[in-house]
């Protein structure tokens, strides 16, 4: 009976070790790949996963979420011979489990060595300006290579970022001198060109300015000139009425508004404030004379008018010369 | 320490039970689970039949076993349940969607661009721009067949 104890006893500690050996926990995002007698059968995925003792075994677990994989920084040379320290990171996710146990020995490692020499390839084959301002063309051309190497990994690398281009000492200072000497291109350009505007719109300006004067006096001697012509006109059409009143009336008509023209003469020179010698160069005969003319005129006038009373109050006048003609 | 788990009888196990499913509560990693469900079994088939200790133990070892067996059976008929079945299965969960392709399909090979990265696949002969609808993966590769449209 004491064997049999024993062996109760032996048997409690074999079943206890087996269960535990047997009874898997995978928790999410992990996979565990099982290899029987050393070879892989199978994937357990996240839960609980039974394996036979003994015989099976756990061989790798493998992270399934997405993981990043710091490129360290190193030296490349580009196309144009420029030396620039270049670093990155990676993103890679495990899609299949047990190629990704098996196929690769070390799958961070390789990863990281294959990027680090495929940064070095790209890069190399590209002039240090494209290198500046094309990342996106980068960081595409090495996901493209990488990607491509890794699918028999069971690998998808998602992303491939360059972080930091670094160019040596001296050709940043270089670089920042080209800027700075470009800038002050563009400064002096665009003074000299505002320069040449203000010259530009001020002489447009003169222009204006003279081309408007020179119409206003064309306007101005446009409309004197019409003044003139219509006053010339007016005058015209004064004589002419003036002379057609003097061909119905009578030729003494004139005399009246000459001598009248001549006193009001005569009355403006002898008003004038300064005046101490008056001058005569009239013949005082002649300006008699004129007067002697109007009184012909008026006796004239007022023979006809005693005359042309009586036949009718109503009939018209005719005209004569006495009447006083309005210029 | 003999005599009082002696004097205690096939309560021993109920206790045992109860301790080991304590012991899981509070140290989760379904280690003592079995165990303390089948001390609680044995517990209570000690009470109902008269069992001489070491067949108590040899039906605790086999229980442990047989339990870790029909829980396991149970959970591969019934799932666990989960509202992210597709959690960390990438190419999985791009299955059933359209893409453009952004390089053409030539000697069966292509690429599109999906969930921020560019994705191969593998399908008939298509022009660059043409929508593909992902119908399954192997590995990092995508197997496409042409977009139905419904015009």
């Amino acid at each position: 009976m004491f064997g049999f104890d024993i062996f109760v006893l032996a048997l409690l500690v074999l079943f206890v070790v087996t269960v535990i050996a047997a009874v898997k926990i995978v928790p999410q995002g992990y996979n565990y790949t099982v290899e029987r007698f050393g070879r892989y059968t199978r994937t357990l995925t996240p839960g609980l996963g039974l394996i036979i003792p003994f015989i099976d075994r756990v061989g790798r677990k493998l992270n399934m979420m997405e993981q990043v994989v710091n490129v360290p920084s190193q030296e490349v040379i580009t196309r144009d011979n420029a030396m620039v320290r270049v670093d990155g990171v990676a993103f890679f996710q495990v899609l299949d489990a047990p190629r990704a146990s098996y196929e690769v020995t070390d799958l961070e490692s390789a990863i990281l060595n294959l990027t680090m020499t495929n940064i070095r390839t790209v890069m190399g084959s590209m002039d240090l300006d494209k290198l500046l301002s094309e990342r996106d063309e980068i960081n595409h051309r090495l996901l493209t290579v990488v990607d491509d190497a890794t699918h028999s990994w069971g690998v998808k690398v998602t992303r491939i970022e360059i972080k930091d281009i670094e160019p040596p000492r001296d050709l940043v200072d270089a670089m920042a001198r080209q800027m700075k000497a470009e800038r002050d291109k563009r400064a002096a350009i665009l003074t000299a060109e505002g320069e040449r505007q203000a010259a530009i719109l001020e002489a447009e300006g003169t222009k204006q300015a003279q081309i408007l004067a020179a119409e206003g006096r064309r306007e101005a001697a446009y409309r004197d000139a019409e003044a003139r012509e219509r006053e010339a006109e007016a005058e015209a059409r004064a004589t002419a009425m003036v002379s057609e009143a003097i061909a119905s009336g009578n030729v003494q008509a004139i005399n009246y508004f000459v001598a009248n023209n001549y006193v009001d003469a005569l009355k403006a020179l002898a008003a004038a404030p300064n005046q101490k010698v008056m001058l005569m160069p009239l013949e005082a005969s002649s300006v008699i004379g004129s007067v002697a003319g109007v009184a012909e005129i008026a006796r004239e006038a007022f023979a006809r008018d005693s005359s042309e009373a009586t036949p009718s109050p109503n009939s018209p006048r005719p005209s004569r010369g006495g009447s006083v003609p309005r210029v | 320490m003999m005599e009082t788990i002696v004097t205690l009888g096939p309560w021993i196990w109920l206790i045992l039970a109860a301790a080991l499913l304590v012991f899981e509560m509070l140290a989760p990693g379904i280690f003592f689970m079995w165990f303390g469900l089948a001390a609680l079994v044995t517990g209570v088939v000690a009470l109902r039949y008269e069992i001489a200790w070491q067949w108590q133990l040899i039906w605790f070892c086999g229980l442990s076993l047989v339990t870790v067996i029909l829980v396991n059976r149970y959970l591969r008929k019934n799932p666990t349940e989960t509202d992210a079945p597709l959690l960390n299965q990438r190419a999985a969960q791009l299955i059933g969607q359209t893409y453009e392709l952004v390089d053409p399909i030539e000697n069966g090979r292509g690429s599109v661009h999906a969930g921020d990265t560019i994705w191969r696949v593998e399908g008939p002969a298509l022009p660059k721009g043409a929508q593909v609808t992902v119908r399954g993966a192997d590995g990092s590769i995508l197997k496409v067949e042409p977009a139905k449209t419904d015009a």
